[in-house]
């Protein structure tokens, strides 16, 4: 195949500099909107190209990438979370005097990122996708310019974000230094015999604690409520369907296939860090006043949720974090485009949200249907997402673990049902209609079809999941 | 395969719920008339499907099977048997008469409707489900609705009351849902339907944990004391109709779940359990009555009278004969129409005197005469009066409890007369004392509305009093299955059951 194998990533990459170089030459009026529907088509078409990469299963530059099914599959979480949110962004950033098109190009190259991780096979491609999505990810978050709030939140990101880069770094150098190679293939042959040094263990934890930032594991997840309340919502709705689905692609080659041989290091800590990741997230969304705060305790959670999948180490654990995270992703981008077109107008606060059900029922049922989905509601996508996933986790023997995650998964309902409440509930404070663009109208469309068709009709999806997670070992 | 009988039955409501969904709001009468008409259909199914059900073949009969989650062996199939014909004729009466009952509210009535709709087809769609993970599917896809009903047109405490609801059920699903995913892996046939998975035999030390695991779930739903204190709250709190179809309807669903799945399956795990559930359903029987009888408000009397006249049917879960289990289950039925009468009544006098302390009551009979009367027979059904559905129930359970444990049958017996006591005192206090309030005198009787409600459950209560059979020969049909694994099955019809009581 050749070069066709980077098609869905070189097709995201000039269209981001198209974007920049068209930018270089107009005036650019913030109202503009055609940058993100070019970005959200360039996305499409990557969309395209990757799905006709199923079933290719090729490796490529010597081994340092690789593309099955597994990898496709992940191109296309980043392909949907991006032109999804690309569909509804413009409408709040043109109200924010955010040029539309500085943002379609950084998402662009953020989901070349994205797209490029999940078939990373050796450490030096997979850390510098990883830095491609945190650098697109750091101007993302601060896009809005003059403002204190987004600021903070990019330099905190930021800071973060680059502490766990060095760490990420040296740990991979310490396996290197023991193995020889920066391939995970060989990586794993290395040490899929005999004893190990300690130092090997130290590793790959520090790999764990580098990615971990990425996927929201506890005691690494501080960054999220005031990244989420800060950065505006469509850089949200990115990071946590896109990033988040992308680091857990990495997890999944790394520790779910190349470094097995020392899962008694990194097993134990990664199932504790799942349920105390899950506790922490749930009992800490509890008091959460504001829509983007709760979601980032939610985010947690749900990180905690799939975690346990990854735990199971098996081929249905795998097949439960991919399909949760397309299940996800596609939730809490229709849930940020309601946020999108509503509470960033009125600081994202709970209360704001009285009476929404009176003033734009559409809004408030996309969000009704977001949140039921979040909290596991039959037989709306989240629901099947967790059976998945918790399926997994029983059949590798992890009961207890599983029993404690449901029981405290319970506790998600209360902070849920305030928000429906909320809307359904309370009288409206205002009684005016949210003005929606027809870019948010489609993109909440499609999430909505997408919660309620995928909960439905599960099989195709899961089946997918399955297929490419059986041929995912290598 | 023919027309989905049963797929239509369940869906009707929905399909209702949808149209009205592409109703103007302002169009209140069409609202109605569509839930009415939605109701209406899956009643006349449901009474199709109870006289087509073939007692002699048995079995699970109008079955539809369509694969829909196959590598969990998850099947979209639904049915009948005996038990869920009889339940599902419960669901539709509630459903129907419910309507009915809310034609009176004028708060948000399109999001009334959907979510009253929603909720029936939740509950029908657990009666009619034979495969594990549907059954699970349509008994959480409840919840939601529950909390809007409550929450949005709920009188006292709504949002703690309907806060209260969702998260002890969202509990109990949580523990059932575990309980689900043992059963598949240690059954290990990749299959959730219920009738292959009571097929396989579970190892002695699976059948005791998962039973008493799933019956933690189901539990709560029951709910068995001391799970139960979300009921009286979401209970009175909810509005008329939604008071009647949770008392009805949801609170038959937990222990519907223990007979079809936790009995089912593990039937050595329900007789090594079986005493602590039958202790469990005397203190329900013996505890809410005295709970009841404390109460000043007529709806917690009713809530908690409920809690207590469902511990017969646990009483009746727990001692595992074909008489007590036919009891119970039609116990489901009996006191499912009685309560929504009871329900009914409540909010009618409370739309009216805009009050439900007793106490402040009084004397209503006089202006009310066909709301006073409805009142008795809901209350003397309550009793378990002969002739009505409710002693034929109570009657199996005790002659078939009695056998197995002679001192709690004698205990929960003692609960009748408990019912008496405060029962005939509400209908006194309210209704028969003089006139106490003036502003009262002028107060309408039953609307046309008011007496459809009245009259279709007086209707059923009174016909399956005097012909019981109809329903318990459906019912011990469909326990047979059920029985075959315990370990002492009996053959025949219901009376024989009973020992000859001709």
């Amino acid at each position: 195949m050749g070069v066709g194998l980077l098609l869905p990533e070189i097709i995201a990459c000039m269209g981001g500099l198209v974007i920049l170089t068209e930018r270089l030459f107009s005036k650019g009026e913030p109202e503009r909107k055609d940058a993100a529907w070019f970005g959200a088509s360039v996305l499409i078409i990557a969309g395209v190209a990757a799905l006709r990469l199923l079933g290719v299963n090729e490796t490529a530059f010597h081994g340092s990438y690789r593309v099955d099914d597994l990898a496709v599959y992940f191109k296309l979480v980043a392909v949907v979370a991006g032109a999804v949110t690309l569909l509804f962004a413009p409408d709040l950033l043109s109200q924010r005097r955010v040029k539309s098109g500085d943002f379609a190009a950084l998402v662009l190259f953020a989901a070349t990122g994205m797209m490029l991780l999940p078939s990373a096979l050796d450490f030096i491609t997979l850390f510098i996708s990883l830095e491609l999505i945190s650098i697109s990810f750091y101007v993302l978050i601060g896009i809005q310019r003059g403002e204190v709030r987004p600021a903070e939140a990019g330099l905190k990101y930021l800071l973060l974000s680059g502490l766990a880069s060095a760490v990420l770094l040296y740990g991979m150098s310490l396996i290197y230094g023991l193995t020889g190679s920066t391939y995970l293939t060989a990586i794993r042959q290395a040490f899929s015999v005999g004893e190990w040094p300690l130092l090997a263990g130290i590793g790959s934890l520090m790999i764990l604690v580098g990615l971990g930032l990425k996927i929201y594991l506890v005691p690494f997840h501080m960054w999220a409520p005031d990244v989420y309340e800060g950065a505006p919502a469509p850089t949200v709705a990115f990071l946590a369907a896109g990033s988040s689905a992308a680091a857990l692609a990495a997890v999944l080659r790394l520790f779910g296939e190349s470094l097995t041989g020392l899962s008694g290091v990194w097993l134990p800590v990664l199932l504790i860090l799942a349920v105390v990741t899950i506790a922490l997230g749930n009992i800490v969304a509890l008091p959460q006043t504001n829509i983007k705060r709760l979601l980032a305790y939610s985010s947690i959670a749900h990180a905690g949720y799939i975690l346990l999948a990854i735990v199971a180490q098996s081929s249905a654990g795998t097949a439960a974090v991919m399909y949760y995270c397309f299940l996800y992703a596609i939730t809490t981008v229709a849930a940020f485009g309601v946020i999108s077109a509503f509470a960033e107008t009125s600081g994202g606060e709970i209360r704001s949200f009285a009476g929404l059900a009176r003033r734009s029922p559409f809004l408030a049922f996309v969000m009704l249907i977001s949140l039921a989905s979040l909290a596991g509601i039959p037989p709306l996508a989240g629901f099947m997402a967790k059976f998945a996933v918790f399926a997994a986790a029983v059949q590798a023997g992890y009961v207890v673990a599983a029993g404690i995650a449901l029981l405290l998964s319970v506790i998600s309902i209360y902070y849920y049902f305030m928000v429906i409440r909320a809307m359904y509930v309370d009288e409206p404070v205002e009684t005016a209609p949210i003005p929606c663009g027809w870019g948010t109208q489609a993109a909440l469309l499609i999430g909505l079809g997408g919660i309620i068709l995928l909960g439905l009709i599960p099989w195709p999806l899961l089946r997918l999941a399955q297929e490419a997670a059986n041929f995912a070992r290598f | 395969m023919g027309f989905p009988v049963v797929s239509a039955t369940v869906f009707a409501p929905l399909i209702g719920a949808l149209l009205i969904m592409c109703i103007p709001a302002a169009r209140k009468e069409v609202i109605r008339w569509v839930s009415a008409v939605a109701t209406g259909i899956s009643l006349a199914l449901s009474i199709y499907l109870v006289f087509a059900y073939d007692l002699a073949a048995g079995g699970v009969q109008f079955a539809e099977k369509i694969d829909w989650l196959p590598a969990f062996g998850v099947k979209y199939y639904v049915g009948i048997d005996g038990i869920s014909a009889t339940l599902l004729l419960l669901t539709a009466i509630v459903g129907f008469t419910g309507v009915f009952a809310s034609w009176g509210i004028q708060n948000r009535v399109k999001e009334y409707y959907i979510t009253f709709l929603a909720l029936t087809f939740a509950c029908a769609g657990v009666f009619a489900a034979f495969d594990l993970f549907l059954f699970f599917v349509f008994f959480e896809l409840a919840v939601l609705p529950k909390y809007v009903l409550v929450a949005v047109w709920g009188s006292t405490k709504k949002e703690y009351a309907a806060m209260k609801l969702a998260l002890y059920l969202t509990l109990g699903g949580a523990i059932i849902l575990l309980g689900i995913f043992c059963v598949y892996f240690a059954a290990g046939i990749n299959t959730m339907d219920l009738l292959e998975l009571a097929r396989h035999q579970f190892t002695h030390n699976q059948q005791v944990w998962l039973f008493a695991l799933l019956t933690l779930g189901f539990a709560v739903q029951v709910p068995i004391v001391p799970l139960h204190s979300w009921l009286p709250d979401a209970h009175t709190g909810a509005p008329t109709a939604g008071s009647m179809i949770l008392a009805g309807v949801v609170m038959k669903l937990g222990a519907y779940g223990i007979i079809r799945v936790a009995i089912w399956l593990f039937p050595e795990g329900a007789v090594i359990w079986a005493p602590v559930v039958a202790i469990l359903a005397v203190i329900c029987v013996i505890y809410a009555a005295f709970v009841a009888m404390g109460q000043k408000d007529l709806k917690y009397m009713i809530a908690n009278s409920s809690i207590s006249h469902m511990g017969y049917s646990v009483l009746g879960v727990g001692a595992l004969t074909a008489a007590a289990l036919s009891g119970a289950l039609f116990q489901f039925f009996a006191h499912g129409i009685m309560a929504a009468l009871n329900f009914a009544i409540a909010g009618m006098t409370y739309d009216r005197t805009h009050t439900r302390i007793i106490a402040a009551m009084g004397g209503l009979a006089k202006v009310m005469p066909v709301i006073a009367i409805a009142f008795a027979i809901g209350c003397l059904a309550s009793v378990g009066l002969p002739g009505t559905a409710s002693f034929w129930a109570e009657f199996s359970v005790f002659v078939g409890s009695f056998p197995i444990f002679p001192t709690l049958t004698i205990l929960a017996i003692s609960g009748i007369v408990f019912t008496a006591y405060y029962m005939l005192r509400a209908i006194q206090r309210v209704f028969f004392e003089p006139l106490r309030h003036k502003e009262f005198a002028t107060l309408s009787d039953a609307q046309w509305y008011d007496w459809v409600v009245v009259s279709v459950i007086i209707f059923f209560i009174i016909g399956m009093g005097v012909y019981p059979s109809l329903l318990m020969d459906l019912i011990s049909n469909g326990l047979s299955p059920i029985l075959a694994g315990l370990p002492e099955p009996s053959a025949g019809g219901w009376l024989a059951f009973l020992g000859g009581v001709q």
